[in-house]
């Protein structure tokens, strides 16, 4: 059993109270003496466990204090004001979101397939909202034509090999509802999911099966100021995504046969970037002339944003 | 309330100014977690070490302030992030088996020293604790708890250390870990 005043050098020791040369010479000691090693690597097990339960005790007492903010506080930092402020957006938003919902009803997102049914049923009540909304309102016949043009993609598509989900998105995008949704989650929220629009397609007069590959994902962020990218792919069994993009045009090639990518548009001052989703893996497509290897996001932020992005579109 | 006044009652154990300092700072400090991607939980976490670090310090005159308070706990709140955030990375792209091993070694020895912690009086927890993580002097220890003179705080934390050394050593024994 060691003596008091061994214990009292292992102490002084292990709570760091020993010059140097004392330090220097106690681990030699330690080194060449097997059961001072033990009852040094002993004490210092109590002296952190002493160590763990008052920080316990301690942190129990901080939780017992209540830290919201008083109201003392809020006059103090004005932030009475910010909280006034941002119940004032709150509200905007949370009327927003309703009118939302409730425009949003029957144009549900489908897959490519059931598009055709859906575009159909779905073309009066398009046609009411528009009015409701007193936004810019296009003739029925216009209207029917554009869901007629969608139909085609949405069709033809199918047999094309890469299927896209966005494709069936045609109500929900077309530019009424979307300058609707820009107003009301205020200007600020450029970021968009990509997703046809219906606009850029009718307007696109070759529209044939010779173009189709390009129609896919287009975003639409900032209606008409910048042109949405263009995309092309092909299928390869490869696992890898490889890509090219410049002059706006984004090509290819990679593995979508079993899961469709998604192509996430973000416009803003400073300019465009884009990502690309598949597989539950996010990438960043940069400009690129040489056919290369798509780069995989690995920034745990960035992906995160990404997420929120893609969850608000 | 300066920050020397404040300093000063810390080295005495004062508790009072830990609960003044966690309430004023509390906003200010979880923000470094919170627009850092952190969440509410892990703001509290990063806070609450912080502080104690920072109260372990000063209460054992072992901290030489050179900036305030305020600026000095940031610091400490951005660097334990900065590393947990470094550690969240890291864990995501590879495994950690054996390091997880010695850790349950570890763990369940500190569990043990704690349960042989709770067992003892709340004279025996007071001095251990205020000795050998506030690092209080023999002086303070005598004034917060009450006693005669600093040669009776002396005794009960030789006496105490002493139990609470022999507790754990038994139930080491019997977990096989000495």
């Amino acid at each position: 059993m060691p003596q008091k005043n061994q214990i009292e050098r292992i102490e002084e020791y292990h709570s760091g109270n020993m010059s140097p040369e004392e330090t220097a010479s106690f681990e030699k000691e330690l080194n060449s003496d097997p059961s001072l090693k033990a009852e040094s690597n002993f004490q210092s097990d109590i002296i952190n466990g002493i160590k763990e339960y008052r920080k316990t005790q301690l942190k129990t007492r901080l939780n017992a204090i209540d830290v919201s903010p008083g109201w003392m506080e809020f006059a103090q930092q004005s932030a009475l004001v910010k909280s006034f402020g941002g119940l004032a957006v709150a509200t905007a938003i949370g009327s927003g979101v309703y009118f939302l919902a409730e425009t949003k009803e029957n144009p549900t997102i489908k897959p490519t397939g059931e598009v055709v049914a859906h575009a159909e049923m779905n073309v009066p009540a398009a046609k009411e909202i528009q009015f409701e909304l007193t936004l810019p309102a296009l003739p029925a016949t216009d209207l029917a034509d554009r869901v007629e043009v969608t139909r085609k993609v949405g069709t033809e598509e199918t047999s094309v090999d890469q299927v896209q989900p966005q494709t069936s998105t045609v109500v929900e995008n077309s530019p009424t509802e979307e300058a609707n949704t820009q107003k009301n989650k205020e200007e600020t929220f450029a970021p968009s999911f990509s997703a046809p629009d219906v606009a850029e397609i009718s307007d696109n007069k070759e529209i044939g099966s010779a173009t189709l590959d390009e129609v896919p994902s287009i975003a639409t962020a900032t209606e008409g100021e910048l042109k949405p990218i263009e995309v092309e792919s092909k299928n390869s069994k490869s696992n890898k995504i490889k890509y090219k993009y410049f002059d706006g045009k984004l090509f290819l090639n990679g593995n979508f046969n079993e899961e469709p990518y998604e192509i996430l548009e973000i416009n803003s001052a400073s300019g465009r970037r884009i990502y690309l989703l598949h597989m539950k893996k996010y990438y960043e497509v940069k400009l690129n002339d040489r056919l290369s290897e798509l780069p995989e996001v690995r920034d745990i932020k960035l992906i995160q944003e990404l997420r929120l992005i893609k969850a608000n579109k | 309330m300066k920050d020397s006044e404040i300093l000063e009652r810390i080295s005495r154990g004062d508790e009072r100014i830990l609960d003044h300092l966690y309430e004023k700072y509390y906003r200010m400090m979880t923000k470094v977690v919170l627009s850092n991607s952190g969440t509410e939980d892990e703001a509290k976490d990063v806070y609450q070490e912080a502080l104690l670090a920072f109260w372990q310090k000063a209460s054992s005159g072992k901290l030489v302030l050179t900036s305030k308070i305020s600026t000095y706990l940031y610091s400490i709140c951005l660097n334990q992030w900065r590393k947990e955030l470094d550690r969240k990375s890291r864990l995501s792209s590879e495994e950690v088996d054996g390091e997880e091993i010695q850790g349950h070694d570890a763990k369940e020895r500190l569990r043990i020293v704690k349960e042989c912690i709770d067992e003892l009086g709340d004279v025996c927890k007071g001095v251990l604790t205020y000795y050998y993580f506030d690092g209080l002097g023999m002086q303070d220890i005598a004034e917060k708890m009450n006693f005669a003179n600093t040669d009776t705080a002396k005794t009960k934390k030789y006496k105490c250390k002493k139990k609470l050394d022999s507790l754990i050593k038994s139930k080491y024994t019997a977990e096989d870990f000495f």
